[in-house]
Order: structure tokens, then sequence, then C-alpha cells
């Protein structure tokens, strides 16, 4: 049987203390897709990510790797690599000496180590102290140590952060080389233009709670996206419903995110015909994600 | 898995430099005491026999490479804990303050494996920076000093022949070990908690230092409490150095330290496999 998803979430909670860290998340992962889980800070997104790495262990739901729960098994970390935040090396040992110390947990051998140093440009830089590393080599040195042992899925948390312009063009190439290798990459960023850029499929997390997720073609490029700021929520969205070609997406206090279909009249026309006077301004959208930046 | 974890752990002990520390203090302070003991000799052995010399004729010196080991031992044994934790402390503590759990434990590997390969790096530091102290010192004290019969105080003075002391020595060893593995079986406890490789050996030293105080201080309640107290054999090992050597305390203290070392490392072993790496 194909499986064209290579992870399932199913209503996943986690609290910290009092706090809802993540309130019924579920959504899915394609296979061999650049995945975006995107999101302001506190939103959720490491926690989710340090799930699938079993660094936290308590948390309520389901989550499917191939359709397997990953609840009971560690499994599913032989085929999943991680940088989970910033990557973060034994600093008074070599680049080599760091990544035989990995190797050795998968049993990975000499000569993957030496491919891997190719892949991520730093051949000529393996017998260096990592504490002698740039931030933007450590990052390659990380995605290095995360294709150790020929993962499938490959978790990065946030992997263009702290890099320049060049090494996020850096990293941008070695993300593309993986995907056509078959891999599925998941990310989490903060830089929209490279979600735009590198992502096929996205979630976008807020306050623990997933606002939309799929497949980001879907989402933006054949939708329009607005935010409508009104007095009063309630009425706004009992008025909002009754109109049929709009799909409400988000409600945050008073401010309403809506798509509609770009083949549909648009909204702002639709408002007017429909007398809907709870309505205090409408702004459109560049793109989806940028209206939880705002 | 486990001898790809222990190797692991070696290469990572051997390649910090903070892990030769207590080597290198015990190398230089051993010979500068020994040097010490023997330039002052005849003061200190006025100070030590002094009345005794009023009822014995003592001929020559009782200075010697055994009684100089005997008495560093002695004196140094209470700052050992200080560097014996010195791997024990940040074994765990490091790991969560510089990050690496975050991509050492996405690996299938188990926690329990991950503990047990770094409290046998520790269980090895501790055994061979004793084995360097009480040895070291003793080599350098001979080759020093020399040879002869050791005077010690155990229900008056006790005089040990030249031939019945090393074997003494090596029961000290086994002795003082038994107790510091014990000691940093509980900073290593502390190491699971902390993102502070200090704070482990701030508490552990303050237990050992409160440990001292009861086992000092001549009160009913402390001396009944003592005996099941781990930090009250810290200088048990000068009764191998009686006679007749005190088997049956000596037993009683091997179990209450593997009480207490079993102790500090089941709850090494909840809270490593229940903590969740945040950081």
């Amino acid at each position: 049987m194909k499986i064209d998803k290579i992870i399932e979430i199913n209503n996943l909670y986690k609290k910290f203390g009092d706090l809802q860290v993540l309130n019924n998340v579920s959504f899915t992962i394609p296979k061999n897709s650049i995945f975006g889980i995107l999101g302001p800070n506190g939103s959720g997104k490491s926690t989710l990510m340090r799930i699938f790495a079993k660094l936290i262990k308590n948390w309520n739901g389901e989550i499917l790797f191939k359709q397997n729960s990953i609840i009971n098994s560690d499994n599913h970390l032989m085929k999943m690599g991680f940088i989970i935040e910033s990557p973060s090396f034994y600093e008074y040992l070599s680049a080599e000496k760091n990544l035989q110390i990995f190797a050795r947990l998968t049993n990975t051998n000499q000569k993957k180590i030496d491919e891997l140093f190719e892949l991520v440009n730093l051949n000529d830089r393996k017998n260096s102290k990592v504490s002698e590393y740039s931030y933007g080599m450590k990052q390659r040195l990380g995605i290095a140590q995360a294709m150790l042992h020929n993962p499938d899925f490959l978790i990065l948390d946030e992997p263009n952060n702290g890099l320049d312009p060049v090494g996020i063009n850096q990293m941008a190439n070695i993300l593309f080389k993986l995907k056509q290798m078959g891999k599925t990459i998941c990310i989490s960023t903060h830089l929209l233009g490279e979600v735009d850029r590198m992502c096929t499929d996205v979630a976008i997390l807020n306050k623990g709670k997933l606002i939309v997720s799929g497949n980001l073609n879907e989402l933006t490029r054949k939708k329009r996206f607005y935010r409508i700021e009104v007095n009063n929520s309630t009425t706004a969205l009992n008025d909002l419903k009754k109109i049929t070609n709009i799909e409400i997406i988000y409600n945050l206090e008073n401010s309403i995110l809506i798509s509609q279909k770009k083949e549909e009249e648009p909204i702002d026309e639709v408002l007017i015909s429909e007398k809907i006077k709870s309505v205090k301004s409408l702004t459109k959208e560049s793109s989806l994600v940028e209206y939880f930046y705002d | 898995m486990i001898k790809s974890l222990i190797i692991n752990e070696f290469i990572k002990a051997v390649n910090k430099k903070r892990t030769y520390i207590g080597f290198i203090l015990l190398f230089i302070l051993v010979p500068l005491i020994i040097l010490a003991i023997g330039d002052g000799a005849e003061y200190l052995e006025s100070q030590i026999y002094g009345q005794l010399r009023d009822s014995f004729m003592i001929v020559g010196t009782l200075t010697n490479g055994y009684l100089s080991t005997y008495l560093i031992i002695g004196i140094l044994i209470t700052q050992m804990p200080f560097l014996s934790t010195i791997v024990a402390s940040e074994i765990f503590s490091r790991e969560y303050s510089d990050g690496t759990f975050r991509m050492y434990l996405t690996r299938p590997v188990s926690r329990s494996k991950v503990l047990i390969s770094k409290l046998l790096i520790v269980c090895f530091y501790t055994i061979l920076l004793m084995f360097f102290f009480v040895f070291y010192t003793l080599l350098v004290s001979y080759l020093f000093l020399g040879p002869g019969d050791l005077a010690v105080f155990h229900k008056g003075l006790l005089f040990l022949s030249e031939d019945d002391i090393i074997w003494r020595f090596f029961l000290a060893y086994i002795i003082s070990t038994t107790v510091m593995l014990t000691t940093s079986f509980l900073c290593l406890m502390l190491s699971t908690m902390s993102k502070n490789s200090v704070t482990p050996i701030i508490i552990t030293i303050s237990v050992v230092f409160i440990g001292s105080i009861i086992s000092f201080i001549p009160l009913q309640l402390f001396e009944s409490v003592n005996p099941y107290l781990f930090t009250g054999y810290l200088d048990l090992f000068l009764s191998s150095f009686h006679d007749p050597v005190p088997w049956n305390t000596i037993f009683i203290s091997f179990g209450v330290c593997l009480f207490w070392s079993l102790f500090f490392l089941i709850i090494a072993f909840i809270i490593f496999n229940r903590k969740e790496i945040l950081s």
C-alpha cells in the first residue's frame, strides 16, 4: 500500500504547568515535502518538534510515523534526523569526532561521515574544533549530524536562524538536494520569504492552536486572504457565516481571518452587497503567513 | 549499544581539561607535603609522639614513607570529595546547559543506557583518582623518605612492622574509595537535576560537611544517626591500621554505602528518564 503521508498528528495536547502549549493540534505531513511549521514565539513549534524527538515525553494525543504510533516506541528515531533549536556540539572536540560520537549510536560507518562532510561542504575543516566554527558552519554540521543515519524524515528547528544571506542560500541548496534525494523535511522558520521559496506545505500555529495546514500552493496561490477588524466578533461571525463563498480560518479577539477562492467575487463587494455592518475594516493580506506576524 | 555509549563517554571525558585537574593538583601537592614532612621530621615527631618520649626510648626516626602516606591520606581525605566529584558534577548538567542532549537523545538510545554509560565513567574516574591519590602518595613518600615501621595511635601506640603495612594501604584504598564512590553518586544524582555544574559540587560538599559535623560532635542524637550516614565513614580508612582490623565495622560501612549509592542512583534513573529536555 502506498503511504502518501509520513506523519499524522491527531488531537495533540501538551501542558507545562497551567500553560496549554499545544491544544488539540491535528495535521499530516506529506511524504517528500518540505513542510514549514510557522508561528510566532510561544506558538508551540519547538514543543511539537521536541515531542517528535522524544525530548518531551508526557503528552496526550496520537502521532503516527508511517502509520505506526511513536508513543511507546523509539523505532521512529532511527528514521528521523533532528536539529532542535540551534545545533549544539561538544565544542572541545573536532567536527569529525563529534560526528563519530553520533555515528556510534546508529552504527554508521566512517565512509558516510566523509560523504556528509562533502555534502555540507566542510571537508577542509573537519579536523577543526567545533568551538572554532562560525554559526553557519555549525548549522551545516548540524545537517550532517541529522543525516548520519540516512533518515527519511528531517526535522530542523529554525535552520536559517542566525545565518547571513549566503548561509541561507547554502542551507536552501542543501535542503533542495535532500528533497531530491527523497527525504521529507520539516522546518520551522520565521523567515516568510523562505517559506514561499522552499516549503511545499505548511502548518501555522498560534498560542498552541493549529490555525491552518495544507499545501502551500492550495492555501496561498489559489486563494485570497483578508483580515477583518470587527467591533463584536460574535455578531460579525454570525453575519459572515451567512456568506457561502468564504472560509473563516481564524478568529483572534476582534480580528478575523477569512479566505476565498480567487475565482469568487471579491469579498469587499460581497460585504457591501450583503450589507454587513459589523465589519469595521477589511485588509487584503498579501500572504497567509503575514497575518500572523503583524 | 552500551559499548558505543561507554566509548562516547570515555572520549568526552578524556578530552575535557577538567578531568585532569584532580590528578594535576595531587601530582604537585603531594611531593610538596612529603618534602615538608621530611624537612620537619623532628618537629613533627615531637608534636605527634612528644609525651611518649618520656616513657619510651625511640632510636632513630619514626618519620618514613609509610607514616608520611598515612598522614597525607588523613589530611587530604576530607578534601577529596572536591576532586572526586569534578567529573560527576558536570556529566549531566553540562549536557543540559550546552544543549548537547538535544542531539544526543534524539538517537534511538535508551536513557537508562545513557545513564549507565555515564555512571561507569564516573566510577572509573573516582576509582582511578583514589588509586592515584593513595598509591602515588605511597610511591613518592617511599622514594623520598624510605620504608620503616609505622607507628599509629590505636589503644595506645601501635607499631606495625614494615612487612605488615602494604596490604593495609590497599584496604585503606578500598574503604576510602567506597565512601568516595557514594559521594560521587550523590553528585551524579544532583547533576541529573541541575543545568549548572557548580551546584551539584556545592550541594555534595555541603552534605559531606554536615555529615562531618554530625560525626565529630559528641551528641547522643548525632551518635545514634551517624552509623547510618555514609559521611560517617569518611575517615574509616584509619581503621585499616588498627590491630585487629575491625572487619565488622568495615562491612557495615560497605552496606551503608551500598544503600546510599543505590538510593542516589535510583533517584537519578527516575529523574533522568522523566526529564523533559527543554533547553
